[in-house]
């Protein structure tokens, strides 16, 4: 959390100015902006949509596989139940991994604000 | 009721009451009334969202569900929390990079601004009263059952105390209420699974060897509440997939000051309400063994009187001192967990009515600030007064279901087009439109010829309507978009939007 709290506070100043739209349109065109929504939807699409799926199969194996859910693992713990609980260490897993990787964005981000602030410094009239 | 439940009924009414008065010396525009200044930090938002989420019926509906039916009620808790993936991965940091009050503003940064702004409004007018009616009628019913006041009073009484936390003290004092409420319910809770967990020597297994013992294996296994698996998949996908289009839970990204405090107030929501959810159905565990689920529907037919009885035999019984300290400390938090809940949802609606038809559609953005933060104010006050009299005249209906039908309508209306416009380019204005009103049709429609209402003559034989009004909200916005033309000119505030709202360039501060 620490390290987020840092990261915030190094990216907020370049990006915190009054953009105009023929900046962003500029930005868009970038190598570097593509490579990073390239790199982002290629991660966030395909993790998301295996997890809704993977959530799914929950009610679809309480109402089908009853036999199986209703089996004991440990104890008088069940498969239903434990299979419910690897949902929350499944969730909170993927948000972990999405705050370790959405760092490497953040940077990418940063150096692309940084060298629009810098291109706009040696061409004041682009804005 | 007694003396005891009172003064803690007060001391929560004079620290909220207090944090009012603090919140209106420093709510002086609309930025502080919509998006709290965007000074929250990432853990007070993540607080609390989670204060803005666990409702009443997540609090004492779930422990019930579980105490009456064994594993089908805890399998309903599991999907609560796994529509945060889709909120965190696709939606929470490009929504708080690109709008600034509302979930509209998004969507007309590159649409045509007053239909989208018109369709988005209807629909999160929709979501919140849908909402806001099933936390009215259930807070008046949950209210006269744990303290006595009756149905009526309750429902005022709790109108009251929203009106004046959003109208004097906006988003900053409904954040904080929000945050003390999740504070009040995760410490109420833990206490509850602490005192059971020394009897049951912290082992689940013991738990359920005496649920076992005590009321029957079946209990433990899928089926006893849902005969219909389809009905149970139809639900899980309106959870999944609702949760990121809720403008209750969308418009608090706006309350931080960037998408990185976005970011880590999602993950800290998440562990808060997968923590809430794993313990509350130890308590309806451990009502049902100690309880038990005839003196539980005695109380109360639905089994909201689970957590409280619990407490209750937990504290020492009733009639004891300590029973009856425990039970009514709970009343309390049930009773701050609902002004929370409908804090927030009059605020959405008042961005809803106030910034996005009259501001923006109406009047076309040209109104002063003084004049904005005024409508905001007294739309939240005309908000309020409506959900009064609603919440009166819905007496003893069933309603439960509203907030299920409010999840549908925001998969089914909402986020189809938030998805659309935030990731793909050719996306246009009528698929929008269309997508977002056919979307909430259906849901609604389906609901009003479902079981829910129709009982037993019901056409559609499905109460959740998910597993057909979400295709049919996503595909309407897709093929529109196909068959009517593109909107080259909009299409440059596509790039200048996908730059904003992935990388944080130009995001308001």
């Amino acid at each position: 959390m620490a390290e987020i709290a840092a990261s915030t506070r190094g990216i907020a100043e370049p990006l915190r100015q009054e953009v105009g739209s023929t900046k962003l349109a500029e930005i868009a065109d970038t190598q570097a902006f593509k490579e990073l929504r390239r790199a982002k939807l290629s991660f966030i699409w395909p993790v998301t949509l295996l997890f809704v799926a993977f959530y799914l199969l929950l009610p679809l194996l309480a109402g089908y596989a009853k036999p199986l859910m209703s089996k004991y693992v440990v104890g008088f713990v069940t498969f239903g139940y434990a299979y419910g609980l690897i949902y929350y260490l499944v969730a909170w897993g993927l948000a972990f991994l999405y705050v370790a990787v959405a760092r490497r964005f953040d940077r990418a981000s940063q150096a692309i604000a940084r060298q629009s602030v810098e291109n706009t410094a040696q061409s004041p009239n682009s804005v | 009721m007694k003396l005891i439940g009172i003064i803690l009924f007060l001391v929560i009414i004079l620290l909220t009451m207090y944090i009012t008065y603090w919140a209106s010396r420093r709510v002086k525009g609309t930025s502080e009334f919509y998006a709290a200044g965007r000074s929250l930090t990432g853990a007070q938002n993540g607080l609390a969202i989670a204060g803005d989420y666990l409702s009443a019926a997540s609090f004492l509906g779930i422990a019930g569900l579980v105490a009456l039916n064994g594993y089908d009620g805890f399998m309903y808790a599991v999907g609560w929390l796994m529509g945060y993936i889709v909120v965190l991965y696709l939606v929470a940091e490009p929504l708080r990079n690109s709008g600034k009050f509302t979930l509209a503003d998004v969507l007309s940064y590159r649409l045509k601004p007053v239909p989208v702004r018109t369709a988005a409004a209807i629909v999160t007018l929709t979501i919140s009263v849908f909402y806001m009616v099933a936390q009215m009628v259930g807070a008046g019913a949950i209210i006269q059952l744990l303290v006595g006041l009756p149905y009526e009073w309750a429902v005022v009484f709790i109108g009251a105390m929203m009106i004046i936390y959003v109208v004097f003290g906006g988003m900053l004092a409904t954040s904080w209420v929000q945050i003390i409420k999740a504070v009040l319910l995760m410490s109420g809770t833990l206490l509850i699974v602490l005192l059971l967990g020394m009897i049951y020597s912290f082992n689940p297994s013991h738990l359920f060897e005496a649920v076992v013992n005590g009321q029957g294996a079946e209990y433990l296994q899928p089926g006893k509440l849902y005969k219909n698996p389809i009905d149970l998949f139809s639900l899980g996908i309106a959870l999944v997939l609702g949760t990121a289009g809720l403008p209750h839970i969308l418009i608090r990204f706006y309350t931080v000051p960037s998408a990185q405090e976005a970011r880590k107030s999602v993950i800290w929501a998440m562990m808060i309400i997968g923590v809430f959810y794993l313990l509350i159905t130890f308590v309806g565990f451990g009502a049902m063994v100690l309880v038990g689920p005839e003196a539980i529907r005695a109380a109360d037919k639905g089994g909201n009187m689970a957590a409280p009885l619990l407490a209750e035999y937990l504290g020492g019984g009733a009639g004891t001192f300590g029973g009856e300290l425990f039970m009514s400390a709970i009343a309390a938090v049930s009773f701050a967990t609902i002004v929370a809940v409908v804090a927030g949802l009059v605020i959405a609606a008042s961005g809803a009515f106030a910034h996005d038809i009259y501001t923006n559609v109406i009047k076309k953005g040209e109104v002063d600030e003084k004049k904005q933060f005024l409508v905001a104010r007294y739309t939240a006050l005309t908000i309020g007064a409506i959900s009064i009299v609603i919440g009166i005249l819905a007496k003893g209906q069933n309603v439960a279901y509203l907030v299920a039908l409010a999840f549908a309508v925001a998969a089914s209306a909402n986020l189809p087009v938030i998805l659309f416009s935030l990731y793909w380019k050719r996306f246009n204005t009528a698929g929008a439109v269309s997508g977002m009103i056919i979307g909430a049709i259906t849901a609604v429609l389906l609901v009003v010829l479902g079981p829910s209402v129709m009982g037993k003559d019901a056409i559609f034989p499905l109460a959740n309507p998910g597993v057909v009004s979400v295709p049919v909200g996503f595909l309407t916005s897709w093929i529109v978009t196909l068959i009517t033309p593109p909107e080259k000119e909009l299409e440059a505030r596509f790039a200048e939007l996908s730059v904003r709202s992935q990388t944080g360039i130009g995001a308001e501060m």
